[in-house]
C-alpha cells in the first residue's frame, strides 16, 4: 500500500465520477424518449389532455431537456435526488426506506449462500469423485438451472399452501415490523429462493477454481515438498482458487443493493427492485435517476473493491 | 456433536413455523389492494385504487343504494326548483371534522370551487359542467372568480344549508354528487393551499367512518374507526389496506389469513375458494365493460358492413361461459342490464361467423393465399393495442385474435404499458382496441364523453361520428325527467348498435372473496360498490 | 478442437446426456412448424384445462390450446432468443475481456470502466427502458439480454487472460517477436477458448433464465407466441387445478438449461483431461 496504489484508487473514483454522470446522461435521454410519461400514472383512467399538460407543466417536463437534467444534477450534487413523480415523497428517503429490507434478503441470501457453498465446494474439490462430490455437484447443477422465480412460486406452493407453516409474502405482519419471530418468519422463504440459487453458483465456482489451482506447478511442487495436505490446500490454492469467487461475489453485488427483482416481486418484499422496476412502468424519472445513481455508486465502489481483492490474493496480478 | 447440531436445528425449524399467527380477523379487516393510491384527496386523486381507499375516509352529500338511486349522506334532505336549476340541500347537523371542527356548508362550497378551479388539476371537472357559470369559471385565459358572477352556482345559505344552481336542467346532477368523486373536503385544512401538493393528500382528514392512521408507500394504507361519526361508529376497528401487486400471491394470501378480503381473484379460482371452508364469495354487477374497438375514421373500419361483420365474427357468450365463468354480462350497448338507461329490446349481433364471410365478401374482400382477405391489393390486417397489465383484457385480446383468424382477418397483438398505452389512445394513434371502460352509474357524462363527436381529443379518441347519437346525447343530458331521459337513451343505444363502432363483449361483474365471519356487505352495481359499505360491516365471529 | 478432447467428450457420460436434451430440445423447436400436432394458437374455448390425455397429450391451457405444440414453438422461440443473446454477448464480451486483460493499463481502466458503467445500471433497469423504447420482440429481447451479460462474461474473459498473460509460453511469444494481435489471438484467446466454449454452454442456460424473468414482469415474448417463460407465468394462476399448462414448460426449462450446464462441465473435463471430474 502506497503511493502506486494510492494513485491508481484516485484515478478509479476520479474514472467512477466520470462514469456515473456520463450514465445518467444516457439513461435520463433514453427514459425521456421513452412514449408516454408519469402523467398517466397520475390521472389514471379519467385521462384528459388538458389535465396531461397541467401535471406536465407542474412536474418541469416542459422545459428543454437539457435544463432539466442540469437541475437534477445540480441539486443531486448537493445531496437532493428531488422528490417522486408518483408520490411526492423525496427520493432519497424512498430509498432508504427500502434499502434496510433490500440487505436483509439479498445481503442474507450471499451470506447463506458463501457460508455454506465455499465449504461446501472445498470439501467436493478435495474429496473428488466420493460420494460427497457427485451429491454436493448434483445439487450445485440443480440450483443453477432453476429460474428463481418459479423457485419461490414452488417453495411458497410447499410451505405456505401445501402446508400452511410460512407466510407467502411481505416483511412482517402489520404491527408486528418490530417482532424479530415475524421478521424472520417473513424472511425464510425470499432468502432461500434467493440463496439456494447463489449458493448453487458460488458452490460451482468454488469448485472447479479450487481444482483448478490444485493440479497447478506450485501445488504439486509444495506437496511434493513433503508439506501435509491441509496446509498445501489452506494457504496456497485456497488463495487462488478465491479470484474467480471474488468475482462471483463481486458480480452479484449489483443484486445486493439493487435488489432482486424477480424475488421481491414473487414475495411483495419492499426492496429496492420492485421500486426501481415500479418506477420505469410508471415514468418516475427522479426515482429512477435516483436509484441507478446509488446503485451505481454502490456498484463502482465494490468492483473497485474486489479489484484490490485481487492484489491481496494473487501477488501476480498488480496495477502498477 | 452432530445430534446436538440437529437437535438445535429441529428447535429453530419448530420456533419459525411456530403457530399461525391470529389473524387480524376479529374486529380489524385487511383488504388486499393490486396497487397503490396515488393521492387521497377525492379532488384530486383519479385512478381506482386511490377511489377505493378514500372511500372510508371521505362523505359525500348523497350515497347510492342497490338501485342505483341517490339517498341521503351528509345532505338530510333536499329540494329541487320547479325549473330543475336549483337545489337546495340542508345539511345534516353535529357532524364534524377527524380533527374535531364542526362540519359546515362552507366546506362544501369550498369543495366544489376547488373542483372548477382551473388551477388544481382535476378531471372531475367535466361532471359538474352543468353548474351555472361553468365556462367562466373554468375558462383556459382569464378565468372569473366565483365573486365576480352574477350567477353563484354554489350559495352557503347558512351553515347547514347550502345551494347549487345550474344553467340547464340535468338528470345526472344529484348522481354525480357521490363518492368516490364528490367527497367533501375540509376548507379550514385547505383553504389557501395548492390542492396540487397538499400535504393533506398524504395525510387526509375527512368526516367518513373512518379516520386515516397511516400511508406507507408500496405496502400498506391504514385507517381506524371514527368513534364519533354521524352514522353510527362501525363495527369494524380498523382497515388495513395492503398492497400486493400479484393476483396470485394476493391469494394465496387470503388463503393463509394475511388478508381478509380481496378484489378479482382469478376467475377459475373461484369455483374452488367458494368450497373453501371460511371463505365466501360475493358477486355484484358493474357498470364497465370491456370492448374492442377501432378508429371509425380508417379503412375499411369505415364501413357498417365490416364492423358488422367483426360483431358476428366473435362468439361472447362462449367467452363468458367458459373464460369468465359465468361471471359477467353480455353487452349490447354503453348500459349495463342493472341500469335504468338500459333497453332489453336492443340485442348484440349473434355469433355467427358465415354471416360475417358474407359480409366481409359484399364489402368487397376476397381471401387471399395464405387465408387472409385482401381487398384492393390491401390484406386485411391491423394491430390490437391494449394494456399489458390487465389480466382479462389480455386474455380478451388474446381470444378475439383469434376469432378474427377465423373468418380471415389478420390482427396482431400490441401489449403497451400504461403510459405507453394511454398516451397513444388519446392521441388517436391506434388502429384496433381492447379496452375496459370504468364507467359511472349514470349515463350521464361518460355517454357524452365518449359518443358525442365534439369529443374527438376527450374519450371519443375512437373518432365517432352520428348527427342523430349527437342530438340524442344532448337532449338527455339537459333534462331532468327521467322518463324523457330513458327514452333518448333508448333510441341511442339502438342507433349505436346498428352503427355497431364496437365489438362491446361484456360488462365482468365484480367478485369479491372475503372470510366467513364478515356480515354487512352490500353489493352495490357499481364500480368498487362493496367498498361503500365497509362502515356496516361486522365481524361475527363464525 | 482437438481429437483427443472429441474423443473425451464423447466418452464423457453427464455430457452427452446434456448433449441429448438439448439436441431433443432444439429439434423440437427445429420441426414444431412440421411436427407439432396443433397450431400455437389454435383455440378450442370448450377444450380448456383438459389434463393430459389421448387428444392434447400434455393438456391443454387456458385457452384451449394445445400444450405439447406449444411447448415445442416455446423451444424455438427460447432457444432462438438464448443463442442470439448468448452470441453476440460472448463475442463482445470476449474481445473486450481479451484486450482488456491482455493489454493491461489504459485499455484495462477504459474497457473495464465501460463494464462498469454497464454493470452499474441494475440489469432488469435497463431491459425495462429500452423495451419501453423500442418495444418487446425476439430481437430486442435477445440484444437487451445481450447488453446485461457481456460485461459479467468481459470480467471472466479478463481475469483469465490477466493469468494468462504472466504464463510462460506468452513470455515465449513476446521473445519471439510475436505482434499483440497474435498474441492475443493465437496463444492467450485460444488457451482461453476451453474457458470461454464452457461460459458460452452455461450462458446459453442463463439466457433462457433470463427470458423466462423477463416474462414474468410481462417482458420478453408477448402472446399469442409461446415461450417457456411466458407459458409457466401464464399457466401459474392455475396451479392448483390445472397444474401441467405451468409444469412442462418449467420442466422444459429445468431440463434444457440442466443440459447446457452438463454439456459445459463436460467440455470443460474434455479440454483438460487433467481435470477430468473436475465438474
Amino acid at each position: 500500500m502506497e503511493r502506486g496504489l494510492r494513485s491508481y484508487v484516485l484515478r478509479r473514483l476520479g474514472f467512477a465520477a466520470l462514469m456515473l454522470v456520463g450514465v445518467s446522461m444516457i439513461l435520463f435521454a433514453i427514459m425521456r424518449l421513452a412514449p408516454g410519461g408519469p402523467e398517466a400514472v397520475l390521472i389514471g383512467g379519467e385521462f384528459s389532455a388538458e389535465a396531461a399538460a397541467q401535471i406536465r407543466q407542474r412536474l418541469g417536463l416542459d422545459r428543454p431537456l437539457a435544463l432539466q437534467y442540469v437541475t437534477w444534477a445540480g441539486a443531486a450534487v448537493r445531496g437532493d435526488l428531488g422528490r417522486s413523480f408518483k408520490t411526492g415523497d423525496p427520493v432519497a428517503s424512498l430509498i432508504a426506506d427500502r434499502l434496510g429490507p433490500t440487505l436483509q434478503l439479498t445481503g442474507g441470501a450471499l451470506l447463506f449462500a458463501v457460508v455454506v457453498a465455499v465449504p461446501l465446494g472445498v470439501l467436493a474439490a478435495v474429496r473428488r469423485g466420493t460420494a460427497w462430490d457427485t451429491l454436493g455437484s448434483a445439487v450445485a447443477l440443480f440450483g443453477v438451472s432453476f429460474p428463481s422465480f418459479w423457485l419461490g412460486i414452488m417453495l411458497i406452493l410447499l410451505f405456505s399452501d401445501a402446508l400452511p407453516w410460512l407466510p407467502p409474502s411481505g416483511l412482517a405482519e402489520y404491527g408486528r415490523e418490530g417482532d424479530l419471530l415475524s421478521r424472520a418468519r417473513h424472511a425464510v422463504l425470499p432468502t432461500l429462493t434467493l440463496g439456494l440459487i447463489q449458493m448453487a453458483a458460488v458452490m460451482r465456482f468454488t469448485r472447479s477454481s479450487l481444482l483448478e489451482v490444485l493440479r497447478q506447478d506450485y501445488v504439486r511442487t509444495a506437496r511434493a515438498k513433503g508439506l501435509a495436505d491441509a496446509r498445501v490446500v489452506w494457504r496456497h490454492a485456497l488463495r487462488n482458487a478465491l479470484i474467480p469467487v471474488v468475482t462471483v461475489v463481486g458480480l452479484s453485488l449489483p443484486t445486493l443493493v439493487g435488489g432482486a427483482v424477480l424475488t421481491e416481486t414473487v414475495f411483495a418484499w419492499p426492496g429496492i427492485g420492485r421500486l426501481a422496476v415500479g418506477a420505469v412502468f410508471e415514468r418516475d424519472y427522479p426515482v429512477i435517476m435516483g436509484v441507478n445513481l446509488i446503485v451505481g455508486a454502490v456498484v463502482i465502489a465494490a468492483n473497485l473493491l474486489t479489484d484490490l481483492a485481487y492484489t491481496v490474493i494473487d501477488p501476480r496480478i498488480s496495477y502498477q | 456433536m452432530i445430534q446436538s447440531i440437529v437437535l438445535a436445528a429441529l428447535v429453530v425449524a419448530l420456533t419459525l413455523t411456530g403457530l399461525r399467527p391470529a389473524a387480524a380477523a376479529g374486529r380489524d379487516m385487511v383488504v388486499g389492494l393490486s396497487g397503490d393510491a396515488t393521492s387521497l384527496n377525492p379532488i384530486i386523486a383519479t385512478d381506482s385504487m386511490s377511489y377505493i381507499v378514500e372511500w372510508p375516509v371521505f362523505d359525500s352529500l348523497l350515497e347510492l343504494d342497490q338501485s342505483l338511486n341517490v339517498k341521503p349522506l351528509l345532505a338530510e334532505s333536499w329540494e329541487t326548483s320547479r325549473d330543475g336549476l336549483t337545489y337546495t340541500f340542508k345539511l345534516k347537523k353535529g357532524v364534524t371534522w377527524h380533527d374535531g371542527k364542526p362540519f359546515t356548508a362552507r366546506d362544501v362550497a369550498f369543495t366544489f370551487y376547488s373542483v372548477l378551479d382551473p388551477k388544481v388539476t382535476t378531471p372531475h371537472r367535466a361532471y359538474f359542467d352543468a353548474l351555472a357559470g361553468f365556462p367562466e369559471l373554468t375558462a383556459k385565459e382569464n378565468p372569473k372568480r366565483p365573486e365576480e358572477l352574477a350567477v353563484r352556482p354554489i350559495e352557503v345559505v347558512d351553515d347547514h344549508t347550502v345551494r347549487f344552481r345550474l344553467r340547464y336542467p340535468s338528470g345526472s346532477f344529484l348522481a354525480v354528487l357521490v363518492n368516490p368523486r364528490a367527497g367533501i373536503v375540509p376548507e379550514h385544512l385547505l383553504r389557501g393551499a395548492d390542492l396540487n401538493t397538499a400535504e393533506f393528500n398524504r395525510k387526509p382528514v375527512g368526516t367518513g367512518p373512518f379516520k386515516f392512521v397511516e400511508w406507507r408507500r408500496g405496502e400498506r394504507i391504514v385507517m381506524e374507526a371514527n368513534d364519533k361519526y354521524h352514522g353510527g361508529r362501525p363495527a369494524l376497528n380498523r382497515l388495513i389496506f395492503r398492497i400486493i401487486p400479484d393476483g396470485v400471491v394476493l391469494v394465496q394470501e387470503l388463503r393463509a389469513g394475511g388478508v381478509d378480503l380481496m378484489e378479482n381473484p382469478p376467475l377459475t379460482e373461484v369455483a374452488r375458494l367458494k368450497q373453501t371452508a371460511g371463505l365466501k364469495v360475493l358477486v355484484a354487477d358493474n357498470t364497465s365493460y370491456t370492448y374492442f374497438g377501432w378508429r371509425q375514421d380508417l379503412v375499411p373500419f369505415n364501413d357498417v358492413r365490416v364492423r358488422r361483420a367483426l360483431n358476428h365474427a366473435i362468439d361472447v357468450p362462449s367467452i363468458i361461459k367458459e373464460v369468465l365463468q359465468g361471471y359477467a354480462a353480455l353487452s349490447a350497448g354503453q348500459f349495463s342490464p342493472s341500469s335504468w338507461a338500459y333497453d332489453a329490446s336492443v340485442k348484440p349481433y349473434a355469433y355467427d361467423p358465415a354471416r360475417a364471410k358474407a359480409l366481409l365478401a359484399e364489402a368487397g374482400f376476397k381471401p387471399g393465399a395464405d387465408g387472409v382477405l385482401v381487398k384492393d391489393g390491401k390484406p386485411f390486417s391491423f394491430s390490437i393495442r391494449h394494456d399489458v397489465a390487465n389480466p382479462t383484457v389480455k386474455d380478451t385480446a388474446v381470444i378475439v385474435q383469434e376469432y378474427l383468424k377465423r373468418v380471415g382477418v389478420d390482427a396482431r397483438l400490441e401489449p403497451l404499458d400504461w403510459p405507453t398505452f394511454v398516451k397513444k389512445l388519446f392521441a388517436s394513434e391506434f388502429e384496433g382496441i381492447v379496452v375496459n371502460w370504468t364507467n359511472h352509474h349514470d349515463p350521464d357524462p361518460f355517454a357524452y364523453t365518449i359518443w358525442h363527436s365534439s369529443q374527438w381529443k376527450g374519450r371519443n379518441f375512437a373518432h365517432y361520428k352520428n348527427a342523430r347519437v349527437d342530438e340524442l346525447l344532448e337532449q338527455a343530458r339537459r333534462t331532468a325527467v327521467v322518463a324523457e331521459r330513458k327514452k333518448a337513451y333508448a333510441e341511442f343505444s339502438k342507433v349505436l348498435m346498428e352503427d355497431a363502432p364496437y365489438v362491446f363483449l361484456y360488462f365482468p361483474q365484480q367478485v369479491y372473496v372475503t372470510r366467513q365471519g364478515y356480515e354487512g356487505f352490500v353489493a352495490i352495481p357499481t364500480f368498487a360498490g362493496v367498498y361503500q359499505s365497509l362502515k356496516a360491516v361486522r365481524w361475527t365471529g363464525k | 478442437m482437438s481429437d483427443s478432447a472429441l474423443v473425451r467428450l464423447l466418452a464423457h457420460r453427464r455430457a452427452m446426456i446434456g448433449a441429448a436434451a438439448v439436441l431433443l430440445m432444439l429439434a423440437a423447436g427445429v420441426l414444431a412448424p412440421s411436427l407439432a400436432p396443433y397450431s400455437y394458437s389454435t383455440q378450442s374455448l370448450t377444450q380448456r384445462l383438459q389434463p393430459p390425455g389421448p387428444a392434447h397429450w400434455l393438456g391443454t391451457d387456458g385457452f384451449g390450446r394445445d400444450v405439447l405444440s406449444r411447448v415445442m414453438w416455446g423451444s424455438r422461440v427460447s432457444l432462438q432468443i438464448g443463442f442470439a443473446a448468448t452470441a453476440l454477448s460472448l463475442v463482445v464480451g470476449t474481445v473486450l475481456g481479451g484486450a482488456a486483460g491482455y493489454f493491461g493499463r489504459a485499455a484495462d481502466h477504459a474497457i473495464m470502466r465501460v463494464a462498469d458503467a454497464f454493470l452499474s445500471v441494475p440489469a432488469l433497469f435497463l431491459i425495462l427502458v429500452v423495451v419501453a423504447l423500442f418495444g418487446a420482440s425476439l430481437l430486442n429481447t435477445a440484444l437487451v439480454i445481450a447488453l446485461v451479460t457481456w460485461a459479467p462474461a468481459a470480467r471472466v474473459v479478463r481475469a483469465e487472460c490477466l493469468a494468462l498473460r504472466t504464463r510462460d509460453f506468452v513470455h515465449a511469444a513476446v521473445a519471439l517477436g510475436a505482434g499483440h494481435a497474435r498474441i492475443l489471438g493465437r496463444h492467450l484467446l485460444l488457451n482461453a477458448l476451453p474457458v470461454i466454449v464452457v461460459q458460452a454452454s452455461l450462458m446459453l442456460g442463463q439466457t433462457i433464465l433470463i427470458e423466462s424473468g423477463l416474462s414474468y414482469l410481462g417482458l420478453g415474448a408477448q402472446p399469442p407466441l409461446p415461450s417457456w417463460g411466458n407459458m409457466v407465468v401464464e399457466g401459474r394462476q392455475f396451479l392448483a387445478s390445472a397444474w401441467w399448462i405451468a409444469a412442462f414448460p418449467g420442466l422444459a426449462i429445468f431440463f434444457t438449461v440442466l443440459g447446457f450446464n452438463l454439456f459445459g462441465d463436460g467440455l470443460r473435463d474434455a479440454f483438460d483431461p487433467a481435470l477430468r471430474g473436475a465438474s
